[in-house]
């Protein structure tokens, strides 16, 4: 065979022919012929074309060519600047543990309830509490996590680092995290992009501000709130709801005069939760005159909302099965301090309640509503004699955790509530869950064999997050009491992995 | 004929319906074949086997040492063969890529041969890779070179098909074979297939796939059907072209080698081989991994090659960065070339250095003009690169030598993890290149090695 070295032909020649033959394929050789004498093999002694057939010639032709090109294919030169690099990470890396378990959460092949967000947010707090600085490899996996699940953003963004910032900054899709951290800029920086982002971005900045500093978060939006439209004004409004405290009062008086009933809504709603609000005195003044009598034998009737009172966001839309006069009530209670009720009567939290129960159920409604509001600024009596009376999550959820978990440890030892809502007051209960609570969720469970698979869906999440990983014996144990359901004993043994995983994260991040 | 000296069998349809006891059996068999109840199924050698889902709870597994042919199944028929025997077989003889070549042995497979083997029986055993034939069963060279001369008439009656649909296009026009519909390129494809050249079928399945590049298509496209001529023209000259060269046109068409024959007649090369990079591919149906090796004394690539049927486990491969004593058994073929091991390797180290790969970009293209200039129907070449810098910016994608030359990048994950663990600072790359761009396959960086 011919070396292909006696071939003697130009780069310059070689693309020339090339265009030629590819000019006459894509019209078809049956409209015109390619021109002859291309092929650089054409001048070697016995190699002459097949002039039978064009066709046949041109991929004959094209076929040299094709391997001369993709033979001298010459690279393209280098970016004369090349972009700047990732700034140095000098934080500690993460143990090899750490790692592995990382990269068995992302791998998803150990199933586990809640998902893998559930653990990865674990692990993220973990490694953003330890200060350490995860495998350039996974920094994609990460920022893809922070891409599906909102939630998990602002830590992704703080633990994935400068190097995660500055490679967020080359796909579309990681353009969140590609900005500095919240803070780490001065104001002006803030205020600058405040005023740019698109609003689910701007809405996320005033919520990690108000988290980090209050004072900027409330700041950056009183300066920009006369510009804004009003759906902005109440769904920004709606984000001092994070580090609400009584700085904030005069900024939401002044919003329940805003002409966007929305945003008067959304300032009530606020103003309802800091019981030493201009509101919640109003609110007590209203009341006052009428608890006597709402408490009495004959109930009472409020008398129609004045101008004042509809400011403050007093309205007629009862629930269902409630009378718009009792309704007016119950916002009224809703709406005053909790500590007005001792003030007036003397009597304490639990009293007041086994009162209202019987006399007056708009008060109950009200008291189960302040209590929920004013959660962290009440007297924790208050919600303890409510849970006792009527456990719901949203009262449940107004006790200090450690209270909370004790409250809901009694109640499932004596049996308590119909099943559906069980799994709505696990999920209110704060973690992690002390010993006694573990005990008396999954010994509740047991006791229910084959019939938790109702509840069990719901409740898996909830348990994953929550139980502490030294409960992983009770758990193995509920599993074994399932030999005869498949189908619930596998749920239950993800419980169990959940545990084991989180178990090693809290090993490898200590608090 | 230079071919007929590197034979492989093959089977036809009419061939495995005469083994069939009866016509009730030929008709079941047939059904089994086109049904959705297989999985599992490979062939190594002249080891055949599957798993058969039937009417039991557990699917029948099916062995078949094709030299015999001897037959061995877990269902309860006294027919011998049976169905499922004779369904596989069918299954196999079609060619429609159902069984995996060259496959790993299932675990079932390879105990009937272990059993056979220690009864002194049964030629499947060289599959294994382990011991020789056994004493009975040595194939019927009659009936061997009949099946020979019946797949030589039938691959040259393809060609001359393939031919003529080449010309045609190019008759009519790129401009208007762009506008054909995927099932015209999916026909000419399933013609290939019938004429037993599964490797020139894939590539014609790939060819809708370039009319949607953007600015290229044309070139590419003429580029790749000039590649179909250029196999037409080595098929009819096979007589006369030297070993090597037909070794490449074989794989281009897709007509596999033995293992046993590789291992017997495979030029054997004993090196300390790093473990380059790892590539895996899947389909619906097949994955495969490619392994590249890079010897540290003798200075050559070879490339491990394994296949599984989709669902099914992919041998276990070498361990990215580390170094393997081992020998090894090279395909016949232009370098780089394909490659098995002999026999046990061990780990001898990690390579915490990379081997001694002189040259940037430019020599490393070099390299790859001196493979192409060789083998023109080869499209993928080991790349290694030290000290280049990934860029993505806008729309470009490269690794780029500082002050020098840089390379256009492939993929997405891939080159997503590789910029991260740069940081944009230089580091070493290796890849496969594929005559337009770099798909990177593994990087170090400060000391760690990390697969792509």
């Amino acid at each position: 065979m011919t070396a292909p070295a006696e071939v003697a032909s130009s780069p310059a020649s070689v693309t020339a022919s090339w265009e030629a033959l590819l000019g006459a394929a894509l019209v078809g050789t049956a409209r015109r012929r390619p021109p002859p004498g291309l092929s650089p093999l054409s001048s070697l002694p016995g190699r002459g074309p097949d002039r039978r057939d064009p066709a046949a010639e041109l991929l004959a032709t094209a076929a040299v060519l094709a391997a001369c090109r993709r033979a001298g294919t010459r690279p393209g030169p280098a970016p004369r600047a090349l972009p700047p690099p990732a700034g140095a990470d000098t934080r500690p890396p993460c143990s090899d543990a750490a790692v592995d378990v990382l990269e068995l959460i992302l791998s998803g092949e150990v199933p586990v309830p809640g998902g893998v967000n559930l653990l990865a947010g674990e692990w993220l707090a973990g490694a953003a509490r330890a200060g350490c600085r995860p495998p350039a490899r996974l920094l994609p996996r990460l920022l893809d996590l922070g891409s599906a699940a909102v939630a998990l953003r602002p830590t992704v963004q703080t633990v994935v680092g400068p190097r995660g910032r500055w490679l967020a900054g080359h796909d579309e899709r990681w353009r969140w995290a590609a900005a500095d951290p919240i803070g780490t800029g001065g104001d002006d920086a803030a205020a600058r992009r405040f005023a740019t982002a698109p609003r689910a971005e701007r809405a996320a900045l005033l919520e990690t501000l108000r988290r980090a500093d209050p004072r900027r978060g409330r700041d950056l939006l009183a300066a920009a709130w006369s510009r804004e439209p009003a759906a902005d004004r109440a769904a920004f409004l709606a984000q001092l709801a994070v580090g609400l405290s009584d700085d904030d009062e005069p900024f939401l008086e002044a919003a329940l005069d805003d002409r966007a009933s929305a945003v008067r809504k959304v300032a009530a709603e606020l103003l309802g939760r800091l019981p030493a609000s201009r509101r919640a005195g109003r609110m007590a003044d209203r009341l006052r005159p009428l608890v006597a009598e709402a408490l009495g034998p004959a109930g009472t009737r409020p008398p129609e909302p004045d101008a004042a009172a509809r400011r403050d966001g007093v309205d007629d839309v009862a629930p269902a099965g409630m009378g718009v006069g009792a309704w007016r009530l119950a916002q009224l209670v809703a709406g005053a301090p909790l500590s007005f009720w001792e003030q007036q009567l003397g009597v304490e939290p639990a009293a007041v309640v086994e009162l209202a129960a019987v006399q007056a159920p708009a008060i109950l409604t009200g008291l189960e509503l302040a209590v929920a509001a004013q959660a962290g600024r009440a007297d924790p009596a208050w919600a303890v004699a409510l849970f006792r009376h009527r456990p719901a999550p949203a009262i449940l959820a107004a006790l200090p955790p450690a209270v909370a978990a004790a409250e809901l440890a009694d109640g499932l030892v004596r049996g308590l509530a119909p099943r559906p809502a069980v799994a709505e007051l696990l999920a209110a209960c704060p973690g992690p869950w002390p010993g006694a609570l573990a005990e008396a969720v999954v010994d509740r469970y047991r006791r229910l064999g084959g019939q938790a698979l109702a509840e069990v869906p719901a409740a898996l999440p909830v348990l994953a997050a929550r139980l502490d990983p030294s409960a992983l014996p009770l758990v193995e144990a509920w599993a074994a009491t399932l030999a005869g359901q498949h189908g619930l004993r596998r749920r239950v043994q993800t419980l169990g992995h959940a545990l084991s995983l989180r178990a090693v994260i809290n090993q490898e991040f200590p608090t | 004929m230079a071919v007929v000296a590197e034979s492989g069998t093959h089977w036809t349809v009419d061939d495995v319906l005469r083994l069939a006891p009866d016509a009730a059996s030929a008709g079941a068999a047939r059904r089994l074949s086109l049904s959705a109840v297989w999985s599992q199924a490979g062939s190594s050698g002249s080891l055949l086997w599957g798993r058969c889902q039937g009417s039991a709870r557990e699917p029948y597994q099916v062995t078949i040492d094709l030299d015999e042919p001897s037959f061995r199944c877990t269902c309860p028929s006294r027919k011998h063969p049976c169905k499922h025997g004779l369904g596989l077989l069918l299954l196999w003889a079609e060619g429609g890529g159902s069984v995996a070549d060259d496959a790993r042995p299932a675990d079932f497979a390879a105990d009937w041969v272990r059993r056979l083997a220690a009864r002194g029986t049964g030629g499947a055993a060289a599959a294994l890779g382990g011991g020789g034939r056994g004493g009975a069963g040595a194939p019927d060279p009659e009936a061997q070179a009949r099946r020979l001369a019946q797949r030589i008439e039938t691959m040259s009656a393809g060609i001359e098909e393939f031919e003529r649909w080449l010309l045609d296009l190019v008759r009519q026009g790129l401009a208007s074979a762009r506008h054909q519909p995927y099932a015209f390129w999916d026909a000419a494809a399933a013609r290939l297939v019938d004429a037993q050249m599964p490797g020139l079928a894939d590539r014609v399945r790939a060819l809708p796939g370039l009319l949607h590049s953007a600015g290229d298509w044309a070139e590419r496209l003429l580029a790749e059907l000039a590649r179909g001529y250029l196999a037409v023209s080595a098929w009819r000259r096979r007589d006369v072209l030297p070993d090597d060269v037909l070794a490449d046109l074989r794989v281009v068409l897709g007509w596999p080698r033995r293992v046993d024959d590789v291992l017997e007649r495979g030029e054997r090369v004993t090196d300390r081989w790093a473990v380059m990079g790892l590539a895996r591919e899947a389909d619906t149906r097949l994955q495969s991994q490619r392994t590249w090796l890079f010897g540290e004394r003798t200075g050559r690539w070879a490339m491990i090659l394994d296949f599984a049927a989709a669902g099914a486990t992919l041998a276990v491969a070498e361990v990215l960065g580390s170094v393997v004593e081992a020998e090894v058994a090279l395909y016949p073929g232009s370098e780089p070339r394909r490659a098995l091991f002999t026999g046990d390797r061990s780990v001898v180290g990690s390579a915490d250095r990379r081997p001694d790969l002189a040259g940037g970009v430019d020599a490393a293209l070099d390299r790859v003009a001196g493979w192409t200039a060789a083998n023109p129907f080869a499209d993928r070449f080991p790349v290694a690169l030290t000290g280049v810098v990934p860029v993505l910016d806008g729309g470009r994608r490269m690794v780029a030598e500082p002050g020098g030359a840089a390379l256009p990048l492939r993929g997405d994950g891939g080159v997503l993890t590789l910029l991260a663990v740069s940081g944009g600072a230089p580091v070493d790359v290796f890849g496969e290149w594929d005559g337009f761009a770099l798909t990177p396959l593994s990087v170090r960086s400060g000391g760690v090695l990390v697969g792509l």
